[in-house]
């Protein structure tokens, strides 16, 4: 049986545009993942990407995390990542860092409103 | 010729160094870690250090074609991931983390993000370049603590 490694869903709340990735962001994923997020990027104002429901990460798929932060910024555009605590994706986005630059928030409650 | 230590020729599982690849390479370390009734974040791990480990080989290890070779293992309290290639020599561990002091988001590079991953998830780390099948090779082991139970108290 063919297993689904990725999906998306999308949300909005307090004007922030929510991007829920499902399944792995990794190598055999993150050319797909970086074109569906370039594309929902340039229609938002404030954009989100939520990995909750994400079950693995490795550094391909934060490259894309990194590379869509990048281009918010280029434009402006406000940009933040949910990842919850405690699980193996929080602690890779956490040894890569972009904490220094980015909003990693643990739930999508804490997006402000604005 | 140089005296270098021979790695053993047990064990091993060999892998075209290329992304085809990849897939297989991911579904047999799965494979041994569940066999192994590891933790499923210890499963994540060893496959994101095979990952990483496996992307470097691909991506810079041979000019050419080329074979990577996985052997998973016990050793004591760990559960071992070992990556061997036989291309150019590369030590991860003579890396330095990547420090982001003073730079600005736009600035910032995905180099040297997998090593830094890989240093950031795995117990120990070790690197040598060693003899393999009749050829100089880069050895890269990677140990999990099997019981982190045992980890915090030891």
């Amino acid at each position: 049986m063919s297993e689904q490694l990725i999906h998306y869903s999308t949300r909005e709340k307090n004007h922030w545009f929510i991007w829920e990735i499902h399944g792995n962001l990794d190598r055999t994923t993150s050319s797909e993942a970086a074109a569906e997020g370039e594309k929902l990027l340039q229609s938002s104002r404030k954009f989100a990407i939520d990995l909750s429901e994400v079950n693995y990460l490795s550094s391909a798929g934060v490259r894309v995390l990194l590379k869509l932060a990048q281009d918010a910024e280029e434009n402006n555009l406000p940009f933040a990542i949910v990842s919850p605590t405690g699980g193996m994706v929080r602690k890779v986005l956490d040894v890569s860092r972009l904490d220094m630059f980015l909003s990693i928030l643990s739930s999508s409650d804490a997006l402000d409103e604005g | 010729m140089e005296n270098i230590n021979e790695i053993s020729d047990i064990g091993w599982k060999q892998y075209p160094a290329d992304d085809a690849s990849y897939r297989s390479m991911k579904e047999d370390v799965k494979q041994a870690a569940e066999n192994a009734d590891l933790e499923e974040n210890k499963v994540q791990k060893l496959l994101l250090g095979m990952e990483e480990a496996v992307v470097n080989v691909i991506s810079y290890a041979y000019e050419g074609s080329g074979y990577v070779w996985l052997r998973t293992g016990r050793d004591k309290d760990f559960f071992t991931l070992e990556v061997v290639d036989q291309g150019m020599p590369f030590n991860p561990l003579e890396h330095k983390c990547r420090s982001f002091e003073n730079m600005t988001l736009k600035e910032i590079t995905p180099g040297g993000l997998g090593i830094q991953i890989m240093k950031g998830i795995f117990d120990k780390i070790a690197y040598a370049r060693e003899r393999f099948r009749g050829r100089e090779a880069n050895h890269l082991l990677l140990s999990l603590w099997i019981n982190d139970k045992e980890k915090h108290e030891g």
